[in-house]
């Protein structure tokens, strides 16, 4: 099939907000996440009030995060947004994530004592990061002897098999069959990553709504060339 | 042990018994439960119906849940999956199913719950108890969506000291003396804590004030915690308050917003032993102030008073000169960083603690003194290495390996490193702490006075720079390279018989490393 050699009329796509389905019964495990999703699901059984989740970028860190929180009632908070507040909140809550590490802790105190507040009132804290707690630079040495004693679980950019299963269900949730070959195409030649998955799937959705077609190889290849092959990471 | 239910590819062979165990337990009485076994002819005849890349990529966490002599039931644990199969392998799967169950007309794919059961036909209403199964977070059960509070597991609740009205900070049940491990460096320290625990409401007590001090993660709280359950202990009435600094600035703020300070004065005067923890992080003018007055109150009234800080008095630049000298004028001591034996023994504790929950669990004296010779940093460090390791294990079901354990711990390591110390650094240290003049150090004086701190600084300099030695011998006073060879000899050659040269050499260390 031709992938536009002359200019197509292309329909106008509305931007219809689609629910991404990041409930516990989507979160799909594979070799690449499946001790980090077991671990994690032992709680309220873990054997520490923390636990910090180091895994690349794209890799699905949040949505674990996500599938926790809706048990745990956990609240969510960037590192890097970490305030007073949070001390507050935490100490009603008693579970809360802790995101992005890496990406700079704006108060190091804070988490000091979020850390110390979780082990006194038997609360919960879920760390995430993109590198392990002894790459970190921790200036407070409070904070940085507790990170660096944090339990950890790893998850790992995404294998071809969940990279597949994970795009049929972004298909899915669009309402999209697709065929398998398709799947498979797309899974080989894009970027690792959970993200790259919805940014090809939401890339393949309008295309073929603008096409008025169903979902084929050649929507998927001007998709990918759309998105971009996979960045310099 | 817990498994993971959502598998979507080539994993979770472990979990199978434990999922048949429980699918077996709620699947209908109608309908037999399929074995261990089951399905495994099915299985096969799609892999090779499908080949290996589709069968993976969607049947890998499939399960055979019953058959009734008609319908087959199989289950997926994710919804999509479900729908995936049923559109695509209907047809494969009724077919291959026939091979192994021969009278079956129908294959229902079901949605899996929990714990690996199929989805149930009855609800099983509050049969969970948290303590015996744990609710895997990836269940698409509705009912466990809503938060829940994370619920204490078989550990007891920690404990609290009250006095005057006042709530403590929590106790860590673990942070007993019984468990805490006593090496070279807090020998002294930790007598003085039993001392103190014993002597409690006698006359005169043991160390007052006795002040603790050390880098983090290095047993203060532990400390403070053991005396806390000693006195509790030895002598039940006696009033005990074990308060983090932090507690006692948030008591005090609330005391002050709801009624009169000076009720939060008159509250102490109860007060037998009071264990402040975290002197540094007390902050504001107010409460710094008013710890000031509660503190003199009580060692004026003989009674005892405990501070841990990460900083030693003289150094803690917020105190005012009388509290300064008030609080040195009971012991103070410090607790040095771990040295190599005392690392290995904390090490042993930890371990043995993780094989009271596992008793497979171990570490080889190889991985145990790879720990003990790389993470220096704390005795928390020393714990988080071990439970990591008990993580990659309970992951792995393996013997750790060296290469394992250097992998999993790689990080910390490097995390030494990046803080570079300087030959600058060194001489200073070398020459504030022997108390010889900078000047003197890179001479060529040959005074024994002299001649040891130099040849420590360039054991130092050896040992934490990345300098050559040449280098190391123009930096110390244009010398060769040979005497700094030789210099690094001598202080290897004593180090082993030596403890005190040892512990000397940590603190260096130590010092070097702030």
């Amino acid at each position: 099939m031709s992938t536009g050699s002359r200019p197509e009329p292309q329909q106008l796509v509305l931007e219809l907000a689609h629910l991404p389905a990041l409930g516990a019964e989507d979160f799909l495990v594979s070799a690449s996440n499946a001790h980090a999703a077991e671990v994690i699901g032992r709680w309220p059984g873990w054997q520490g009030p923390a636990l910090g989740l180091i895994g690349p970028e794209g890799a699905g860190k949040t949505h674990l995060a996500n599938v926790w929180r809706s048990r745990s009632g956990a609240r969510l908070v960037a590192a890097s947004a970490l305030g007073e507040t949070d001390i507050a909140l935490f100490e009603t809550a008693r579970a809360l994530v802790i995101e992005d590490l890496d990406r700079g802790i704006s108060d190091e105190r804070i988490l000091f004592h979020v850390l110390n507040l979780a082990r006194e009132r038997r609360g919960s804290v879920l760390l995430t990061s993109r590198v392990a707690p002894g790459e970190l630079e921790v200036g407070l040495p409070d904070s940085r002897s507790r990170l660096r004693a944090l339990p950890l679980v790893t998850i790992e950019a995404p294998d071809e098999a969940l990279l597949k299963a994970v795009l049929v269900k972004l298909f899915s949730d669009r309402q999209l069959a697709v065929d398998p070959h398709v799947i498979n195409h797309i899974a080989l030649h894009m970027e690792r990553s959970m993200e790259a998955a919805s940014r090809v799937v939401e890339a393949v959705d309008r295309l073929a709504l603008a096409r008025q077609r169903k979902v084929t190889r050649a929507i998927a290849a001007e998709a990918l060339a759309a998105v971009g092959r996979p960045t310099g990471l | 042990m817990n498994t993971i239910i959502q598998s979507v590819p080539s994993l979770a062979n472990e979990g199978t018994a434990i999922r048949t165990a429980t699918s077996a337990a709620v699947v209908e009485v109608a309908a037999a439960p399929v074995g261990d076994a089951g399905g495994a002819k099915v299985r096969a005849l799609l892999r090779a119906r499908l080949g290996d890349d589709i069968y993976s990529s969607w049947f890998n966490a499939l399960e055979f849940e019953a058959f009734d002599g008609k319908v087959v039931r199989v289950s997926v644990p994710v919804k999509f999956l479900r729908n995936w199969i049923q559109s695509h392998y209907s047809d494969d799967l009724l077919t291959c199913c026939r091979a192994e169950f021969k009278t079956a007309e129908r294959v229902d794919v079901v949605l899996r719950n929990p714990g690996g059961a199929a989805a149930r036909p009855v609800p099983v209403p509050q049969a969970r108890n948290d303590d015996d199964i744990r609710p895997n977070p990836l269940s698409g059960d509705a009912s466990q969506v809503r938060p829940t509070l994370p619920r204490p597991v078989s550990v007891a609740l920690p404990g609290r000291t009250t006095a005057g009205g006042f709530e403590g900070s929590p106790l860590d049940p673990a942070h007993t003396f019984e468990n805490f491990v006593v090496g070279a460096s807090n020998r002294m320290a930790h007598a003085a804590a039993i001392q103190v625990a014993e002597t409690v409401g006698q006359s005169a007590p043991a160390f007052n004030p006795l002040f603790i001090h050390s880098s983090v993660g290095l047993g203060k709280t532990h400390l403070l915690h053991a005396i806390a359950w000693a006195v509790k202990r030895n002598a039940p009435n006696a009033q005990v308050l074990y308060l983090t600094a932090e507690r006692f600035r948030y008591q005090f703020v609330e005391a002050i917003r709801s009624s009169d300070p000076l009720a939060f004065k008159e509250k102490f005067r109860s007060v037998h032993t009071l264990l402040i923890d975290d002197l540094e992080f007390m902050q504001g003018e107010k409460t710094e102030q008013e710890f000031d007055h509660i503190i003199n109150a009580l060692l004026d009234g003989g009674r005892q008073v405990v501070v841990a800080s990460a900083r030693a008095p003289s150094q803690i630049e917020r105190l005012n000169e009388r509290m300064r000298s008030r609080l040195q004028r009971g012991l103070v001591t410090e607790l040095g960083s771990f040295d190599y034996e005392l690392r290995l023994k904390v090490l042993e504790r930890r371990l043995a603690e993780k094989k009271a929950i596992s008793a497979s669990f171990d570490l080889s004296t190889e991985v145990l003194d790879l720990l003990a010779n790389r993470l220096t940093e704390s005795g928390r460090e020393l714990e988080g290495a071990v439970n990591r390791l008990f993580l990659t294990w309970q992951h792995m079901r393996a013997p750790l390996s060296l290469d394992i354990a250097e992998t999993v711990i790689r990080d910390l390591v490097q995390g030494l490193e990046p803080r570079r110390i300087k030959i600058e650094d060194i001489l200073r240290v070398v020459s504030r702490h022997y108390g010889v003049s900078k000047g003197d150090l890179l001479s060529q004086r040959r005074h024994r006075s002299v001649v040891w701190p130099r040849q420590i600084g360039m054991y130092l300099a050896k040992q934490l720079t990345a300098r050559s030695l040449p280098e190391i011998g123009r930096r110390f006073g244009n010398r060769d390279h040979t005497t700094v060879l030789h210099a690094i000899r001598k202080i290897e050659s004593q180090i082993n018989g030596d403890t005190r040269l040892r512990d000397e050499l940590e603190e260096l260390k130590k010092l070097l490393s702030h």
